[in-house]
């Protein structure tokens, strides 16, 4: 950690670029010289914007946000919106992203300028990027559309969240209730870096939220205690409140369904994140919301699963056509990008599925690690099933959705035919009656021809007779 | 001695007893050899049929193919040996509308060994 201590505060003009140069420069000899471990977004995405409202803030009020970013490996860029160099530093150029996550600070700006429209940046989400935003009871237009697209629903302008009942005594200074404590936080380990921590000492100040029902992708992370509510400060609550009690959002996250790092990160009051709150809030706090920017960059529970293989049991023969009743196996390899070690690490999920559909799944099955014998770990997930005896066209299928995880979705059409005429049982020994009774009903065919022709006294001969008799 | 039987039977009055004792006595005394041994034949193909069956309630459907294969042999064969008996019994004969049926005996059992030809083709085919 001591070492790649770099980042671009405050380039100017052309100089920009030679800064930047040196930069990367200095940081490349730092990580030649195994000075640190470093810790970034998967597959090296390492480019943070961080976009303040001036460039003193930056330095006065996110020295932590700052040095964490920084300390943990990321570039970090500085758009300072009343700064003119860096007010113009755009979100795309020449058709392709700078960076690989944006970091909202300024709730209150109504536009960041030309390419940072609240579409462009959720675009830049579906494409794969992230995007951390932070909101407060006195929001803009920015701030409000991109937390809409995020799924995340926010209460009117200058409300905030009052709670009487659970409120930090010592830095709610102005007796309104405001500064208050969470009532629910999180189980999912990726965001809350595996810890648990208790909601009582995560602390917040801002504007309540609650979710669009429509959004499926997006998950509170940080909610209200049963005595929450929306409201306005010193005012009685005489109208229906947005959301009250346990329904009143604080932060949430969003999934994006693409791609593994496309998400989203919402907090309702940006003060959480200066220096102040967060060295008075004390460590548990500190820990949440800086787990949670880390999550956003991507550092954790960014999974990908590849090598889909499946095999007939008895040779071990990948096939695109099975046969009804046949015993296959199939597995993938399932990888969790390790953002602490800074490459992609085997991972075994314990509640991952894989369904064997044609429409409707016939098969659901549970995968379980597959202990390599050389190696004794693997990132190899496996299910042995038995093909069902229905032919047709089915997919394997895995929908992983997970809150923290990111998607995994992948399928694999094989064909399942029935048996050929030539691969029934035959000399099945319990049918051997059967075999006989239908030999024996030939063999008497003939001897009863015999007697029926050439016993004594003949047929025919009796018959004539008889049939003369008859007349 | 046949037609004595006959008459005791009717005699002895009404029953369940009497009347199997009269069909008997008029089988036995009525029906030619010829046709007593092709009912001989019809007998034991239903019986085996029969245990067929059986056989089949008690281990179970599985090669069921085979069990029909099995089974329809034997009620093919029962039925076809039956339309036999039907063109070589001399009563039918009796009746002129049925004179189209006086084959000779070659003629009716090659129609007869033909149908069974196909029969057993099918039979063989199912058997697995």
């Amino acid at each position: 950690m001591a070492g790649s201590f770099w980042y671009r505060l405050q380039p100017r003009g052309s100089t920009r670029w030679v800064l930047t140069m040196l930069g990367m420069i200095f940081m490349l000899l730092i990580v030649m010289g195994g000075a640190g471990v470093v810790a970034i977004g998967p597959d090296g995405r390492d480019r943070v914007v961080v976009i303040v409202p001036t460039l003193s803030d930056m330095q006065e009020k996110y020295k932590t946000i700052q040095e964490h970013l920084v300390e943990t490996g990321y570039a970090v860029t500085v758009k300072a919106l009343d700064a003119p160099d860096t007010a113009e530093i755009l979100l795309m150029q020449d058709g392709e992203y700078v960076f690989d996550t944006a970091v909202s600070l300024v709730p209150r700006a109504q536009n960041l300028g030309p390419g940072w429209s609240a579409g462009a940046v959720l675009d830049f989400v579906d494409q794969g990027g992230s995007v951390f935003v932070a909101a407060d009871y006195n929001y803009g237009a920015f701030t409000k559309q991109l937390a809409a697209g995020l799924g995340v629903q926010l209460d009117d302008k200058l409300n905030v969240v009052i709670d009487h009942g659970s409120f930090d005594a010592g830095l709610d200074q102005d007796g309104s209730h405001s500064f208050i404590k969470a009532g629910g936080v999180t189980k999912a380990k990726p965001i809350v870096n595996a810890g648990s921590p208790s909601a009582s000492s995560i602390l917040f100040k801002g504007v309540g939220a609650s979710l669009y029902t429509s959004n499926e992708l997006v998950e509170p992370v940080l909610w209200g205690s049963p005595s929450a509510y929306c409201g306005r400060k010193f005012e009685s609550a005489t109208d229906i409140p947005l959301a009250s009690g346990n329904e009143v959002v604080l932060g949430a996250v969003l999934q994006a369904r693409n791609t593994g790092t496309g998400r989203g990160a919402y907090i309702g009051g940006v003060a959480m994140l200066q220096d102040q709150v967060m060295q008075l809030a004390g460590v548990k706090h500190r820990d949440f919301y800086l787990d949670l920017l880390s999550w956003t960059c991507g550092e954790r529970g960014v999974l990908k699963a590849e090598n889909v293989r499946h095999w007939l049991a008895n040779n071990g023969e990948q096939r695109g056509t099975y046969k009804v009743q046949d015993d296959i196996g199939f597995a993938l390899d399932v990888f969790e990008w390790a953002g602490a070690l800074g490459h992609w690490i085997p991972t075994t999920p314990e509640d991952m599925q894989v369904e064997f559909t044609m429409l409707n799944p016939y098969i659901r099955a549970r995968l379980v690690p597959l202990v390599s014998e050389s190696s004794g770990e693997s990132a190899s997930m496996h299910a042995n099933l038995t093909i069902p005896d229905v032919i047709g066209i089915y997919k394997f299928e895995i929908a992983y959705v997970r809150t923290g995880y990111s998607h995994v979705a992948l399928m694999e059409n094989v064909n399942v035919r029935p048996f050929w005429h030539n691969e029934y049982e035959r000399f099945i020994p319990q049918a051997y009656p059967y075999y006989a009774s239908a030999f024996v009903m030939m063999g008497s065919l003939i001897v009863f021809t015999a007697v029926v022709l050439y016993g004594k006294p003949t047929v025919d001969a009796e018959r004539q007779h008889k049939a003369k008799d008859a007349r | 001695m046949a037609s004595s039987s006959v008459s005791s039977g009717s005699g002895s009055g009404s029953g369940p007893k009497s009347v199997w004792g009269s069909l008997k006595s008029g089988y036995e005394a009525g029906v030619p050899l010829y046709l007593k041994v092709i009912d001989a034949y019809i007998l034991a193909v239903f019986m085996t049929g029969i245990v067929q069956f059986a056989y089949c309630m008690v281990v179970g459907t599985f090669p069921f193919n085979a069990f029909l294969a099995g089974f329809i042999s034997t009620v093919g064969t029962f039925v076809l040996t039956v339309s036999l008996r039907m063109q070589v019994n001399p009563q039918n004969l009796a009746d002129p509308a049925n004179s189209w049926q006086s084959l000779t005996l070659g003629r009716v059992v090659a129609d007869w060994l033909f149908a069974n030809l196909v029969l057993h083709m099918t039979v063989l085919n199912f058997i697995g």
